[in-house]
């Protein structure tokens, strides 16, 4: 079972695709409003990535970042399921809660 | 705004592994973080990473299971050897049997303990080397022996740094020079047993012994035939 900050980055991690990095992720995380550092976000990325629910590998240097490459995430088939088992427990759970009707 | 992360974020990124101090340097320079938003980043990850090592038995084995009692047992064996050589050289009531011994010993059980910790923690080898220097750092500021200089507490200190850095090199030690080492180690213990005369310093040496034998097993444990020795 996914943690909630868990399951918001494998969220954001398949939303953006190919486009899918550290600090891409972190961009998107905190225009939802969330606090994401650095910190959290990459031991989130290695625990999820131990699980098998994500796949990290080094992608190509860029001058944006001072020819530093990145780190490229993607969402395996067992990490979409993961999602997929959270998200149908949260709905599950919150029907006919007074915050779910609003 | 930061092009390139000032000197003050690289030095605080040597907390992190190449490849990870690459990415994150990468990611605070394509956000255009300030200086004092990225040391803070770099040492909440750094510091996240070294507390996750500590999740783990190893460092625990290697520092205060190991380094810290073994350093003051051993700055005792270190002691007993100045002693042995002082008593030779001075008068002729030493015994070169009680040196020759306790030297053996002390090159044997230095170099496996800094085997050990080398192999087992590299990552946290800082943490080891610091709980080795506190006993050392305590016992110099303590000891007031007129014929001895302080120095002498600190012999084991040569083999177990070569020690560590075999450890830290990975490779593996024949499973035939491990048995020997192992074997030396047992006969010289059982000569000091049966010729054990009064030193001026005298610990209990079946604790020694007991204590600063398990590094030699381990020596054994981890060692590989001849074939995967290659």
């Amino acid at each position: 079972m996914l943690g909630e900050f868990e399951y918001l980055l494998i969220s954001v991690a398949a939303r953006l695709g190919e486009n899918a990095y550290g600090a891409a992720i972190r961009e998107e995380i905190e225009a939802m409003d969330r606090t994401c550092s650095i910190g959290a976000l990459y031991t989130t990325i290695d625990r999820l990535e131990k699980k098998g629910f994500l796949r990290t590998w080094m992608g190509d240097p860029s001058p944006q970042r001072g020819g530093r490459a990145k780190r490229m995430v993607r969402v395996t088939k067992e990490g979409v399921v993961a999602a997929e088992e959270f998200y149908n427990s949260v709905m599950r759970t919150s029907q006919g809660v007074s915050w779910a009707m609003k | 705004m930061i092009s390139s992360p000032s000197l003050l974020v690289k030095l605080t990124a040597r907390l992190l592994e190449p490849r990870e101090r690459e990415v994150v340097l990468g990611d605070l320079t394509e956000v255009h973080a300030s200086s004092g938003q990225a040391v803070c980043e770099v040492l909440g990850l750094g510091v996240r990473r070294h507390a996750a090592l500590w999740l783990n038995w190893r460092p625990w084995l290697t520092g205060p299971g190991l380094a810290l009692p073994a350093s003051f047992l051993l700055m005792g064996v270190s002691l007993s050897v100045s002693q042995a050589c002082l008593q030779l050289v001075d008068s002729d009531t030493g015994s070169v049997t009680w040196l020759l011994t306790q030297m053996c010993l002390l090159l044997v059980w230095s170099w496996t303990s800094g085997f050990v910790i080398g192999s087992l923690s590299r990552r946290t080898l800082w943490a080891s080397i610091a709980m080795c220097c506190w006993p050392c750092l305590v016992c110099l500021s303590k000891f007031h022996l007129e014929l001895l200089s302080p120095v002498c507490l600190l012999w084991f200190l040569i083999p177990a740094g070569l020690g560590v850095r075999q450890g830290l090199s990975g490779k593996r030690i024949r499973r035939s020079v491990a048995l020997t080492i192992t074997t030396v180690l047992m006969l010289t213990m059982l000569l000091r047993w049966q010729g054990g005369a009064q030193r001026w310093w005298s610990p209990p040496w079946w604790l020694v012994d007991f204590v600063m034998s398990w590094p030699t097993l381990f020596l054994v444990a981890r060692a590989s035939s001849r074939a995967e020795a290659g």
